[in-house]
């Protein structure tokens, strides 16, 4: 999966450089093809056709990873910057926070932020309702969303426990056109209509790199992992074994009561009870 | 004066073995290539169902005075690549005593390789003093791993919630009753019109 | 009720008594055909054109929602469902409450029920299309409808509402088709033999050689039992179905065993007050208070207070249930107190206190007051829909402020439009069959034998003549009816 080079996110980049330089350099599908070996990834799983999906969640090969993800609120200062740098790579509208930084209020009623991107639940509620299959698990562990399949009904929204799902109620942000189809992995352009999410940055992570947010968190709050190879990584180069770092800082899941089995840990230091299901007063 | 000394000794720290065995045919993992001042890595056959790697320091490497008293720590490493990191990650650590000043010492860790291709491992020898803790002598040595042993918990990859297979006999249960309601309300409607028409037909030739 | 039954019952005997027979077939028949006149009047014009408009605003906002997505209708992240869930479970739930309340009526032989079957049924049918209609404005990309049947999940409960909601679909056609054989029947005769195709095909294809037998009597009752006894629990599946898409998910304020028997309540209740609604226009409208007096509203307007007063327990039983142990206040402060209290305490006020005191008092317990307390029913237990979908939706799960809804015109003109076309479908279908089942009606009114009913069908033809308009030429006398006739002289 590391070969090729040039993948749909890196060409996004290239292709929204160009837009915001003001020059549209159009590269074709055909072009880009013939100069690459057929990616893996996204080929063959475009949103389009209905199996598509389902059948790459069943011949990826098999999990040589499973991500997951770190984030330590000690050192969150909550600016917000791995919102923005998600919404910028997904072309995703002000509303659409796929990353949010909630301000949250701790047991003697400081405040601190706790980023919240999709948990990638082991055990997704999102998945268990939709009524089409659009939502699905890949074997590396990642839920995704098939928004070619997606019929709207909102169920998901309604099942996640995290808020973590952003449905696309108008036309959106303005993106250059694309050559190649949007896919699960990499959904952009967003598909009015349909429902969107965190998608884990996948294609980066198999491509060996950060994910969006993580690499555009400046105090390396945020880490990619791996729990196959226990392989922790911030943008600050910081490497750590994944297991031995959430065991040694007391990581914990939030909404662990839902019993979905989240894949990305929060580590404390603030007295903070993220186990808490209604903050709602 | 004392890094000095500890210099010297790197000099002659002499590590005699780096061994790693694989589970069962994965003995085919083998040295690429190492680096270290004067160190032999060799490789042995098979006997654990993890990668151990092992370690002897020549008494060579240890002071004859200054640190008789101290004792050594031998830190395993791997190097990481994974998000376009060059981290090493700890992997294993022991303490490495040094029996007496004519004896060799030796030392072991085992790891499980979490994937196939080339890693690169470090083994490090840190002194303990009262104060810093010195590193006298590291060597790398890069194993090209053909199997990886480790796996992922089958539950964790496709979780299932409890009571599946309940579930799955409920939905066959619900759609036969479906399927029962559906002939039972087109069974009423052809019945009822075949008989009205029937015997409709009947009273209308008599 | 026993007295009253006994009361309506004889009343309709003094009815029958007083004039002969063939009076009280001739006017069953030609009332129950005053929606078939050729040429329906003015009002009816005005009525079908405006409510005509008010569908075609509807289809064009939703034009307008399909292209500008459904932040037109004034969803966001935060209220992602809203108005439409609001209206699907509003029109199935009253077209629920028509199928129950009319097989209830039938199974259980309340002779006072004739003159409403045919309203109530014809209006659960109108309704549950209607309703089933509200999904397509719900979903977002309505064009990917038949990937639930492509792709079914079965573990999602929108799969099984999807299956549950046509399956009472169904039935609530074949209910509503059965008792219409012998009216067809009879409009067939009426017509002879100058029929046009569709005429031929409505009314002649489709009644079988009814010619009203004892045989085909029981047969038809034979069915008319079963498919009542089955479209109860396929009613009482549509809406625990529908309350599980909410139910099933960790919302606090929707995670509630409560809920099944709370949304079937709230559809009894709802669906009894739009029988009232249903059954008042038309009798206004075509003059029916002969047949359908005072006091069939007091018995509808008393099962429907009997089941608002069990939605109100329920309703209680699930604010005091959540709100006890303070884990999940937060919606029910909301919805009592905060942003959504206005349209809480209108509910309890307008559609629970208001039927209560209306059916109280011997004053407003008549067919006009009755007709009041019901418009305030209906409404309010949309907007009581809405008070259940929207606090739980907009609330903030992890933290932060709560989400609104705020109407637009799209979503306010595509419900309205949904209004608009229950007494849109319901005067167009009239027009083509009757307005009552003739032969229940006469059953209720205690006529006689088959010979009977057929003779007045003869004799009624050439009456209806002058009513209806139809083109009339005497049905061709069968030997047999011929023998029974001169049996009968």
């Amino acid at each position: 999966m590391s070969e090729s080079k040039v993948n749909r996110r890196n060409f996004l980049k290239i292709v929204g450089a160009a837009t915001a330089a003001g020059t549209v350099e159009m590269v074709t599908y055909k072009a880009y093809a013939s100069t690459n070996s057929a990616p893996n990834g996204w080929k063959g799983t475009s949103g389009v056709s209905g199996s598509s999906a389902a059948s790459m969640a069943n011949t990826a090969s098999p999990p040589d990873h499973q991500w997951a993800m770190v984030i330590d609120l000690r050192s969150c200062n909550g600016c917000k910057s791995c919102t923005a740098a998600c919404q910028k790579a997904h072309y995703l509208t002000e509303d659409q926070t796929w990353i949010d930084v909630f301000t949250m209020t701790d047991t003697i009623g400081r405040t601190y932020s706790m980023p919240r991107p999709c948990m990638q639940c082991e055990n997704p509620p999102c998945l268990h309702v939709c009524p089409v299959h659009a939502t699905f698990r890949t074997n590396q562990g990642v839920v995704l969303v098939n928004q070619g399949r997606c019929i709207g009904c909102r169920m998901c929204m309604a099942a996640c426990p995290y808020q973590a799902r952003y449905f696309n109620w108008n036309a959106g942000v303005e993106y250059p056109s694309m050559p190649i189809k949007p896919t699960p992995e990499m959904p952009v352009p967003q598909r009015l209509g349909t429902v969107g999410k965190c998608t884990f940055c996948v294609g980066n992570l198999n491509d060996g790199l950060l994910s969006e947010c993580a690499a555009g968190c400046p105090m390396g709050s945020i880490y990619n992992g791996d729990m196959k190879t226990d392989v922790g990584v911030n943008s600050m180069g910081n490497t750590i074994k994944l297991s031995e770092f959430l065991y040694d800082n007391d990581a914990v899941t939030f909404k662990t009561s839902q019993n979905t089995h989240p894949r990305v840990w929060y580590i404390m230091g603030h007295g903070q009870n993220l186990d808490n299901d209604d903050q709602a007063s | 004066m004392k890094k000095l000394f500890f210099n010297l000794i790197l000099c002659t720290l002499l590590l005699t073995g780096l061994v790693a065995s694989l589970i069962t045919a994965a003995a085919q993992a083998a040295s690429v290539s190492s680096s270290g001042s004067s160190l032999t890595v060799s490789l042995k056959a098979p006997k654990s169902t993890a990668l151990s790697l092992s370690s002897t320091f020549s008494n060579a490497v240890f002071p004859n005075t200054a640190l008789s008293n101290g004792s050594y720590k031998a830190n395993y490493f791997v190097q990481e690549t994974e998000f376009a990191a060059k981290g090493w990650i700890q992997i294993g650590s022991t303490n490495v005593s040094v029996p007496s000043l004519n004896q060799n010492a030796t030392s072991e860790v085992t790891y499980e390789p979490t994937w196939t291709g080339n890693e690169t491992f470090k083994v490090e020898l840190v002194a303990l003093t009262n104060g810093n803790d010195t590193v006298v002598g590291s060597s790398t040595t890069v194993f090209d791993v053909l199997k990886d042993p480790s796996g992922f918990p089958e539950s964790e990859i496709n979780y299932q919630r409890p009571m599946t297979q309940v579930g799955k006999w409920l939905v066959r249960g619900i759609l036969t009753l479906l399927a029962l309601v559906w002939i039972l309300m087109f069974s009423v409607l052809i019945f009822v019109v075949n008989r009205i028409s029937k015997n409709g037909k009947v009273m209308l030739n008599a | 009720m026993v007295v009253m039954d006994n009361k309506i019952e004889s009343d309709q005997r003094d009815i029958v008594d007083s004039n002969a027979d063939e009076t009280w077939v001739n006017d069953v028949t030609e009332s129950a055909m005053r929606s078939m006149r050729n040429k329906p009047g003015k009002a009816w014009w005005i009525a079908i054109t405006l409510l005509g408009l008010v569908i075609v605003a509807g289809v064009i906002a939703w034009i307008y929602q399909l292209k500008h997505g459904l932040a037109s209708a004034g969803y966001n992240d935060r209220a992602f469902w809203a108005v439409y869930i609001a209206d699907v479970i509003t029109f199935i739930g009253v077209s629920y409450g028509g199928a129950v309340t009319s097989a209830i009526l039938r199974l259980t032989g309340q002779s006072w029920r004739a003159p409403l079957t045919r309203l109530a049924e014809a209006m659960a049918l109108v309704t549950v299309i209607i309703g089933g209609t509200f999904i397509f404005p719900h979903l977002g990309r309505p064009d990917r409808f038949l990937n639930i049947v492509i792709y079914p999940n079965f573990s999602s409960p929108l799969f099984w509402d999807f299956m549950a909601i046509l399956t009472y679909t169904v039935a609530t056609m074949i209910f509503f088709y059965l008792p219409l054989i012998p009216d067809m029947a009879v409009v067939s005769k009426m017509l002879g033999d100058k029929k046009k195709l569709w005429q031929k095909f409505l009314y002649s294809s489709l009644s079988f050689n009814w010619l009203g037998t004892e045989k085909q009597k029981k047969a038809l009752h034979r069915g008319l039992t079963i498919i009542s006894l089955l479209i109860i629990p396929l009613a009482v599946s549509v809406h625990s179905v529908l309350s599980w898409a909410f139910a099933l998910t960790s919302r606090p304020g929707w995670m509630e065993t409560v809920f099944p028997p709370y949304f079937v309540i709230a559809a009894l209740y709802s669906g009894t007050a739009m029988v009232v609604l249903v059954v008042a226009g038309f009798r206004k409208g075509y003059k029916l208070q002969r047949f359908i007096t005072d006091r069939h509203f007091v018995r509808l307007g008393y099962l429907m207070v009997a089941l608002g007063l069990v939605y109100l327990y329920l309703t209680f039983a699930d604010l005091v249930t959540e709100g006890y142990t303070g884990i999940t206040t937060g919606w029910i402060k909301q919805t009592v107190t905060g942003s959504y209290a206005p349209a809480f305490w209108f509910y309890v006020f307008a559609g629970e206190l208001l039927p209560i005191f209306v059916v109280a008092f011997k004053k407003t317990r008549n067919a006009t007051g009755i007709t009041v307390a019901s418009v305030f029913v209906v409404i309010s237990l949309w907007v009581k829909r809405l008070v259940i979908v929207l606090p739980a939706a907009t609330q903030p799960l992890i933290a932060g402020a709560w989400g609104s809804y705020h109407f637009t015109w799209v979503s306010i003109t595509i419900t309205l439009a949904g209004v608009a076309a229950i007494p849109f479908l319901l005067m167009i279908m009239f027009r083509f069959i009757p307005l009552f089942s003739i032969e229940e009606m006469e059953e209720a009114g205690e006529l006689g034998s088959v010979e009977q009913v057929s003779a007045h069908t003869q004799v009624l033809a050439k009456i209806l003549a002058k009513y209806t308009g139809l083109e009339v030429t005497a049905p061709k006398a069968s030997k047999s009816l011929t023998a029974s006739e001169t049996e009968g002289k």
